[in-house]
Formats: structure tokens, sequence, C-alpha cells
């Protein structure tokens, strides 16, 4: 990975023009452990344009998380492709960088080697570039710290931080804030649609929270439990920037009893 | 249980080093029952061995006996971890190396080591190498079965952040299988360590070599004074060596401290 | 979509399928390895590396096992390989008996009291880093009879992993667990029976299987050293007799009994610890 667009040194001016486009082919993925037959994805179209915000909605098991692992190329769909930028994505690569469901900070590194590893292994390391990430995202004086003496908030800021030194141009997150209270949460949520703003990089972010999916998202996906296909792509035209005051707006409101609506819907269809 | 326990664990205070005293005198006072009492005949009381034992570390037969001994553990834990480490790293981490090469030592782990020695002397040119054979394979396989364990045990999701960060096949060996598995190499260089020490001993003594051969010869000879004076030096030889692979480990894994 | 990203689309689907296609199952992998380390033994054996030449191959050698097991004796005049057997078996099961009765209470205490913490632990600190097998000429001497000198040796081996195991496995007991039944109106003894007892028989199930691993070291070395039958006497005594098919049916015999041993152990601690696998 050579590419120049890679290496941004100032992320306000390189905001209008990065790639990032996911266009999801027709892909399904079947398990079959013990030759027992699971459909964990089934048939998923989607296109997201670069600079796009979309979550993905759905209960537990419905295989979002399997969606984002084809996309990420952490497992190969068994049918259908992933495009990103309109090449066929092969195996992980540093232009999507991952966010996970519990934090995955080295804990044999300090804070500032995690933030630093991405650029370390492409060998454009650069001498405070760390500190002034650690800093956005309000973690500064931490660099010598080891993962575990922060508090899981602060993990989870550190490994955005850590995706940010690797400037990609799509974040995928899987579930990122579940772990966490509600009050850190929110704190998160705010935090990550600033950098959003600012960076105007794509965004896949997976959620079982309904709330946090409206809040956060130019468009919802709901998807349906077992197996898991596409329910609804719901816009959500709220205007930007957003603050957490507006969750209580009716125009909120009332897409989030759509939302529910659909996925009680689901719910009441998959118990008959 | 709390944290006031595992301070004290690390700097023994006056009343921690007092109350070992206490149990180190109990274990006196019952050997030296048992010996003056005469229950066991033969077994020497504290007094005579403790005697025995400095007159023991004067001895220049025992300085020979310990260095070759010493010589035996350093060399067979040394081939051990310099083997067992990156075969192990490599039997965890590729499928592959792991079908083609470990049922095949799985076929030779459940022989107790010291088994094999009337085969190695006959195979091998030496006592010397037959010892640090069976000395070798004590310690192999609780390292090679711990580090494979290690890499086993690793989050799958540490080598996907690497690799969605652009890593290489390498960056991921570097970054998380290596330092990943490092607390469980360690385990096994410490288990191993004293499985050196086991099959050592027992090799010496089959094969009439170093301190072991001493131990024997002593027992042999009726100088029962001898035989508890070397045992107390070999235990205390094992335990510096564990200390050893200890300091280094804590050393090199400061990270895995703080959970405490 | 284009044509072009259609046959894109399309030739990677087919690499993914080729690059499934050349890894052989993994039983087959497992049966070249076990092959290969026969071939090598043979080769060898026929080649003559280093001594090799007076080994045996694998073909005589599992033609002495099946002797062995038809029941000749394994020397001349001598006893048969259920005989020794029986011997080795009997020592190995009463040290490793001993040693489990014993262990698993000193541990249990030593783990859930201070005071036995504090001052009974440091008393067996002190015995334990001397390697078992130095015991066998002060066992020698401290008791008449071989057998009860093997015994304490494979006792002495086995006692010290057990100890420290259950002794850890109390110590990393959760403080919530112990809480919970005390807040149920339980007494000391319903704490010991369904909160410590149950939650350590992981560990001390580790700590038996490190035991019998040690044990079997224990008792090949005290019968190579002062046995007058046994597997690991009769193994010592065929190399002396250069009868090189016993000794290689004797490590054989050896490496198949410790296998089974901790087979049948980890079968019975995976048994009484059903609970944890569920999870």
């Amino acid at each position: 990975m050579t590419d120049n667009t890679q290496i941004a040194p100032n992320e306000t001016d390189a905001a209008t023009e990065r790639d990032g486009s996911i266009h999801v082919e027709s892909v399904s993925k079947v398990y079959d452990p013990d030759g027992e037959h699971v459909v964990a994805v089934d048939d998923v179209t989607l296109h997201i344009d670069a600079g796009e915000f979309v979550t993905v909605l759905g209960p537990s098991g419905c295989g979002k998380s399997t969606l984002l692992e084809c996309i990420a190329g952490f497992t190969d769909p068994t049918s259908g492709n992933v495009y990103v930028d309109g090449e066929i994505i092969d195996g992980p690569s540093a232009e999507r960088g991952v966010v996970f469901q519990s934090n995955r900070l080295l804990p044999w590194m300090t804070i500032e080697e995690n933030v630093d590893i991405g650029p370390k292994m492409r060998g454009a390391v650069e001498d405070g570039r760390a500190s002034q990430l650690l800093e956005r995202m309000g973690l500064e004086g931490t660099e010598n710290a080891y993962p575990s003496e922060l508090s899981g908030g602060m993990q989870q800021r550190a490994e955005i931080a850590r995706l940010l030194a690797n400037d990609p141009d799509i974040m995928l997150m899987d579930e990122p804030f579940s772990a966490l209270d509600a009050l850190t949460k929110e704190m998160l949520q705010e935090m990550l649609l600033e950098v959003w703003d600012d960076d105007n990089r794509t965004v896949l972010f997976i959620t079982h929270d309904v709330e946090e999916a409206l809040f956060l998202a130019d468009r919802v996906l709901v998807m349906t439990a077992g197996p898991g296909r596409v329910k609804e792509i719901v816009d959500v035209d709220l205007e930007r920037p957003r603050d957490l005051s507006m969750t209580t707006t009716e125009e909120f409101t009332a897409l989030k009893d759509r939302v529910l609506h659909l996925i009680h819907e689901e719910a009441r269809e998959a118990m008959e | 249980m709390s944290t006031a326990t595992a301070i004290e664990r690390r700097l023994p205070s006056l009343f921690e080093v007092s109350r070992r005293l206490v149990s180190l005198a109990g274990l006196v006072l019952v050997w030296t029952a048992i010996s003056s009492v005469g229950l066991i005949g033969g077994l020497p009381g504290p007094v005579a061995a403790l005697t025995a034992l400095v007159a023991l570390l004067g001895n220049p037969i025992i300085h020979e006996s310990v260095s070759i001994s010493l010589l035996h553990i350093l060399g067979s834990f040394v081939i051990a971890a310099v083997i067992g480490v990156p075969l192990g790293l490599l039997i965890g981490w590729k499928t592959v190396v792991h079908d083609l090469v470990f049922p095949s030592l799985e076929i030779l782990r459940p022989v107790p080591p010291i088994a094999w020695i009337p085969l190695t002397i006959l195979v091998l040119p030496s006592m010397r190498s037959s010892i640090m054979f069976i000395t070798f394979l004590g310690a192999f396989f609780p390292i090679l079965l711990n580090t494979i364990q290690g890499v086993h045990d690793i989050e799958p999701d540490y080598v996907r952040a690497i690799e969605s960060l652009g890593g290489t096949s390498t960056d991921v060996f570097r970054n998380v299988i290596y330092p990943g598995a490092l607390p469980s190499i360690h385990t096994g260089l410490v288990i191993g360590m004293g499985l050196a020490w086991v099959n050592l001993v027992a090799a010496e003594m089959v094969a009439d070599e170093g301190i072991g051969r001493f131990v024997w010869v002593s027992y042999t000879s009726g100088n029962f004074e001898n035989i508890v004076a070397s045992v107390i030096l070999i235990g205390a030889l094992g335990y510096a060596s564990s200390e050893v692979i200890r300091f280094v480990g804590r050393w090199q894994l400061s990270w895995t401290q703080l959970d405490d | 979509m284009s044509a072009v990203t259609r046959v894109e689309a399309y030739l990677a689907s087919v690499q993914r399928q080729v690059g499934a296609i050349p890894r052989p199952p993994r039983y087959v992998l497992k049966a070249v390895s076990i092959a290969g380390f026969l071939a090598v033994w043979w080769l060898f054996v026929r080649v003559g590396v280093l001594g090799f030449a007076l080994i045996t191959t694998p073909p005589e050698a599992a033609g002495a096992l099946m002797g062995y097991l038809l029941g000749e004796p394994m020397t001349n005049g001598g006893y048969s390989l259920y005989y020794h057997s029986y011997h080795t078996i009997y020592r190995v099961g009463l040290g490793v008996g001993l040693a489990v009765a014993t262990a698993v209470p000193t541990g249990l205490l030593i783990g859930w009291s201070d005071w036995w913490e504090r001052y009974v632990a440091p008393a067996f600190e002190l015995l334990r880093p001397i390697p078992p097998v130095a015991w066998v000429p002060i066992a020698l001497v401290a008791f008449s009879t071989n057998l009860l000198s093997i015994v304490w040796v494979v006792f002495v081996s086995a006692f010290f992993p057990v100890l420290l195991n259950t002794a850890d496995g109390v110590r990393s007991i959760e403080t919530e667990y112990v809480r919970a039944v005390q807040s149920l109106g339980g007494s000391q003894w319903d704490l010991f029976r369904h909160v410590i007892i149950p939650a350590s028989v992981p560990s001390i199930a580790t700590g038996i299987m490190l035991g019998v691993g040690i044990g079997w070291i224990a008792v090949v070395a005290a019968e190579m050293i002062s046995g007058n039958f046994g597997v690991g006497y009769i193994t010592y005594q065929a190399y002396r007799l250069m009868q090189t098919e016993t000794v290689v049916v004797g490590i054989i015999v050896l490496g198949s009994y410790g296998a089974l041993s901790s087979y049948a152990v980890s079968r019975v601690g995976s048994r009484l610890t059903a609970w944890k696998d569920r999870e």
C-alpha cells in the first residue's frame, strides 16, 4: 500500500476528496459445522456511498457481524462479492479499519505503541502523531499506560485513535459501544460523529440499539434474523451536526417508532 | 487474596520472615524427632546433616559433580527452549505444521523421559549425551505444549485487528503470536526447568555421572549424612535455577502484572 | 454491473474455490506424520545412524510386543510382561493414591486458611524443590522394603503438584460465590461442600494430571535404580542383556501406560467438571 491519499497530514483539507464506497453484491454466508447447514447471511445487496454513515440494526444472531466480517475481509462470502471503490476485496486491508465489540487493543503494548502499530507496519510512523490523535480523543497523557490500566470507554477511544492513525477511508465498527455504560456510550457517540464530520470517512456501524442506530446514521439497515436478510433500509433525514438533545424531538421519536414497529413485526413473524 | 497479602508476598516483612522461621522450626523439630527416636533406621538428624553439608561445600569432588550437573542442565535446557519455543509457535499458528508434526510427537510424549535411557545409551555416542538427551526431553515437552497452548489461547480478534491495520503475516507473528504466547511460554519454561532437574537426577543416578552419581555413591558407601546433605544441595540448585527463569519472566512480562 | 466486473466477480469466486483445494484432509496429514515417524525409525536402523544399528526395526519390535502380550517371559527364565506390569502399576497407583488422599485436604486447608498458609505451607515449600528421584537413596535407607521405598518416591513426586494446584484452585475462587452462600445462611461446612470443593475440582484435576506424569518418571527411575521387577526394571535389565527388542517394547509399554493413565484422569476430571464445558 503506497497510496499517497492514505497519509493525510491535515484531516480537514482531505475531507472533500476521499474514496471509500462499499458495494455488497448478493452476498451469502453459510456455515457448515458438523454438517449442520447454518445460513448466517442470505443474499444481501447493499450500496454505501463514500463518506456515508450507515448503521446496521438487528437482533443478536441475525448475521450482522458476519456481514461486517465479509466486508472487512476476515471471511470469504460463500457466494457473492464485496467491492470497495469498484474493486473486489481480497482479505483485510489498511483502507478498511475495524473497531471491535470488546476491546482489541493489544494488551502487551502501551497505548502509544498500539496507536502507532498501523503506520509502523507500513513503515510510515511519525513522531508525535500518536499523542496528537490521543489528544483528539481526549486521552492525553495515556501514552505509556497499558490497555488494562484504562477504563472501558477510554480503551474504546484509544482503539478509534489506533484506527485513525492508519487514516482509512472506511471505518467498520462492530457494536463498539455495546459494553459501555449509558453515559459513556452517549459521550462516545457524540465524539464519533465529530470525528466523522471532520474527516468524512465512510462508516458502517453495527448495533442492536435503535436509538444509537438512528442518532448516528444517514441510513439504517434493519436486518431480519435467521437467516440474515435486509428487511428494510430507513433513511434518517435529521439535520447535522446532531447532538443528544435531538433524541427527544418529535421527528426522532416518529422514526424510532417506525423502526421499533419493523423489529416487532419481524419478531412476531419469527415466532410463528 | 487481598492487596495487602499480594504486597507482603513481594516484600516479605520481618513478621512474614518470622512466620516462615516458625514453619521451618516445625519441620526441623519433626525431623529431629524422627531421627532421634530411631523411627527410621539410619536417618541422620538435622545437625549431622547440616555439618555434613558445610563439609561438602568445601569438598572438591562435589565442586566437580555440581559443575558437571549444571553443565548438563544448562545445555539441555537451552537446546529444549531453542527447539521447543519456535516449533511450538509454528505448530500453534499453522494447522498444516500441527497436523504434520504434532501426531508423531504425541506418540513420544507419554513415555517417561527416563525410560529412554537404555536406548539412548546404546544409540548415542557417550553417557553425557544420553544424560543430556533425557534432561532435554524432560524440559522439551512442557515448553512445547505450553507454547502451543499459548498460541491457541490468543484471541483471534487480535490477529484480525493487525490484519485490518494492514499487517502482513510477519506482522501478525511479531505483534500478536509471539507476544501473546509469551506468558504461556514462560510457564512452560518454569515447568520445563523443574522437570529437567527431575530427569537429570534420575539419569545421572542411572548413568553414573555428576551430582546424581555423588548421591548414589554416598548411598552405596553408607555415608548417610552425605546423602541428605547432597539432596539438600540438589534442592537448592533446582530452586535457584527456577528462580532465575522466574526473574527473567517477570522482567519480560511486565504488562501482565497489571492485572493483579 | 459492467461485463468486466462480472468477469472479475466470476474469477474471484473461482479463485476462492481453487485456493481451497490443495490442502488434503487433516487426518491424511496426521497419518503421514505417524508414517513418517515409523519410516525414519526404520531408516535409521537400516542405515545405522549413530548407534541405531543395534536397535530393532518397527516390525521386529511389533513382533516382540506380540510375543510378550501372549505371555512369553521377558528375559530368559524370567517373569512375563503382565507380572512386571502388575508391580509397576501397583506402585504408581498406591503412590499417587496416597498423594491425592493427603495433598488434596492439605491443599484445601492451605488455600482456605491463612493460618495453614502461613505456618504450614513454607515447610512444604522447602521440601518441594528436591527432585523426587533424589529421594530414592533416602527412601532405601528409611524403609526396610523395596516396595515401600518406591511407593514413597512416587508419593513425593505426585504430592507437590496436587498440593500446589489444589491450593491455587481454592485461592482463585471468586469471593462473590463465598458471599452468596454465606448470605443464604450457609455454614462453614456448607461453604466447603458447595463452593470450595466443587470450584477447585478443575485445578485438582490438573494437579493430578501433572502428578501422575511425574509419578511415572519416578517409578521408572526408582525401578531402574533399585527394583527387582517392574517394567522400568526389566527395560533397563534388557539393556544389560543386550535384548534391544525388549528395551523398545518396554518403552512402548511405559508410553502406553502413561497415555492411558492421563486419559483416565482427564476423563474422570471432565466428568466431574461437566458444568464447565457447557458454558
